[in-house]
């Protein structure tokens, strides 16, 4: 190797190392200022229990946190499924049709669409159009439209990306395509369809302004209900913040900016604690699926 | 034809060569054509395999070994644009076509891949998967037949201790093995290997070659190598390929391998063993 080729060697490894530390800092500089600014609401205990007041100081987070866990696990079950079928349908029936293409296509322009669009989007349809009011249904039914693009891309790449000898061996014992999509290639992909659902769950708890048309009212209306039901109104984390950042009028709620402070730091280590719990439990499936090597 | 070119066979294949009649085909093609979109593939191949014996199909690259193969077992369905003509025989009787008929003539040919490929399960899960496809099964029924597969695929001893734990732990040799087992548990009457040894070191291919001795009267095996001595080792028969005119594959020359490699009928055969082409 000559001199030149060691030292362009030196500069790119350099270079790179240099961005990886950098976006390494940034990640803990936004985690450690969050947490530092909503310090003072996150060792409050009223915070997780009571309600949040639009009126008076001493506001809590305790419905929201409710309903931003309601929202991921509706929004989870209304994609996993159907974006697991049309993944599984891209990468092991369709081919490559006129029609499929269209569809794909179609699906990642969905990918792309803004979320205050699909925001609007969805109030029109999901609760102009069917005569009711912005509901957690609703808001959940948005977000799916947000994550099932995500959903569709996720899984047919996770299968494509398994060997085919996978799917020919188990072709060759004489199983069923069926049987060696559920059996062999599924469990195969189960780590990439683990991180999928990760990454959507993400977008699902971060998610304001499409919950902020749909599950609510658009006012800065506190909502205070632990009910299960899916037809009743109801804010996440990050629409709380946003309301109490920029709707909440100063006179009236001393504590807004503070409160937000919280909500924002609890959201962000919300998000952390769900990722590295689900990892922890993907892990454990794996090995009871695939065994330990 | 000249016989300077001597090869070293197996004492029990000289023995059977010399003594015996082959068997009745297990499988056989007559006239078998494939294309793969316009491509012309194979070019009316007549094949056999006879039952209980080790057929080598051996040729230079791209001679349609691993097509002839893979026709075999209709792997090859699974290539848009793949098609067939000509007559496949099972046994006496045309295979079947339909769907339901053609899984279960997968489940009477195994088939062994170049590189070994168990799935991402556990040892135990690897060899009941074949099992399991035909019905449930109470756990504790599969034991004795999956011990069975891997005594037979001479893995018991090694695995014995680690059923539970992941197939890919295992080394290169051991997972091919593990991958024959795999094969053995639904008991195929016929073994298709395709080069199953080319991604394993010279003692665990040896494993491999002596089970497939071993299997001699259970199992018909056909095997497809790009390495001669292999064939001149394992094989009763072997058939040789070589692309004809269009780049499609026809088998020239199909004998018992001594008779193959000591005193080929066609000058392409003697051609290409004696390494004038290849």
């Amino acid at each position: 190797m000559n001199r030149r080729a060691r030292v362009n060697n030196a500069l790119a490894f350099g270079l790179i190392r240099a961005i990886a530390i950098v976006f390494l800092l940034l990640v803990v500089y936004v985690l450690l200022y969050t947490v530092v600014q909503g310090w003072s609401e996150l060792t409050r205990g009223a915070f997780y229990t009571s309600p949040p007041s639009t009126d008076h100081a001493g506001s809590g987070a305790g419905p929201q946190i409710f309903n931003t866990f309601y929202l991921l696990i509706l929004t989870v079950i209304l994609t996993v499924p159907s974006g697991l079928a049309a993944g599984i349908y891209f990468a092991e029936y369709a081919g490559t049709g006129r029609l499929v293409n269209a569809i794909r296509r179609a699906t990642e322009t969905l990918a792309t669409l803004p979320s205050i669009v699909v925001g609007l989007f969805g109030y029109a349809l999901f609760v102009q159009a069917t005569g009711s009011h912005p509901s957690r249904l609703a808001a959940s039914l948005a977000l799916t439209v947000i994550a099932l693009p995500y959903a569709v891309r996720i899984t047919e790449d996770a299968l494509r990306s398994l060997p085919t000898t996978l799917r020919e061996s188990s072709l060759a014992l004489g199983a069923t395509r069926w049987q060696t999509i559920t059996r062999v290639l599924l469990p195969a992909a189960l780590p990439q369809l683990v991180t999928g659902v990760i990454l959507i769950s993400g977008r699902a708890f971060g998610e304001a302004a499409a919950v902020l048309f749909t599950g609510t009212v658009g006012t800065p209306t506190a909502y205070a209900n632990y009910s299960l039901s899916p037809f009743l109104p109801g804010d996440s984390l990050a629409v709380n913040l946003y309301v109490f950042r920029s709707q909440v009028e100063p006179g009236t709620v001393p504590d807004a900016a503070a409160y937000a402070d919280g909500v924002a730091a609890l959201l962000i280590l919300l998000v952390l604690v769900f990722n590295i719990a689900a990892r922890y439990a993907a892990r454990h499936a794996v090995r009871r699926l695939q065994g330990a090597i | 034809m000249s016989a300077e070119f001597r090869i070293q066979v197996a004492p029990e294949v000289v023995a059977a060569v010399n003594g015996e009649k082959l068997p009745a085909p297990a499988v056989e093609t007559r006239g078998l054509d494939a294309w793969y979109g316009d491509f012309q593939s194979l070019r009316k191949v007549d094949f056999s395999a006879a039952k209980g014996r080790v057929t080598a199909i051996i040729g230079p690259s791209g001679c349609g070994k691993s097509t002839l193969l893979r026709a075999l077992n209709r792997m090859n369905d699974l290539v848009p644009g793949y098609r067939t003509s000509g007559e496949m025989i099972l046994e006496g009787s045309p295979a079947p076509t339909d769907p339901a008929g053609v899984i279960a003539l997968r489940r009477r040919m195994g088939m062994l891949f170049q590189r070994p490929n168990p799935f991402p399960m556990s040892v135990f899960d690897n060899v009941a998967y074949g099992l399991r496809l035909e019905r449930r099964w109470k756990k504790h029924d599969l034991d004795e037949p999956v011990e069975r597969a891997l005594t037979r695929a001479g893995l018991w001893e090694e695995v014995k201790d680690r059923l539970s734990r992941s197939a890919l732990g295992l080394s290169g040799g051991q997972q091919q093995r593990l991958c024959l087992a795999r094969s053995l548990a639904v008991d195929p009457q016929v073994i298709l290997m395709d080069e199953p040894t080319s991604a394993l070191d010279p003692i665990a291919t040896l494993r491999v070659e002596e089970l497939m001795r071993e299997f001699r009267d259970e199992v018909t095996i056909i095997i497809v190598t790009h390495n001669m001595q292999q064939a001149a080792r394992v094989s009763d028969v072997t058939a040789f390929m070589m692309m004809g005119a269009g780049r499609a594959g026809e088998l020239v020359e199909i004998n018992s391998t001594i008779d193959l490699f000591n005193r080929p009928s066609d000058r392409r055969t003697e051609d290409y063993i004696t390494g004038r082409f290849g």
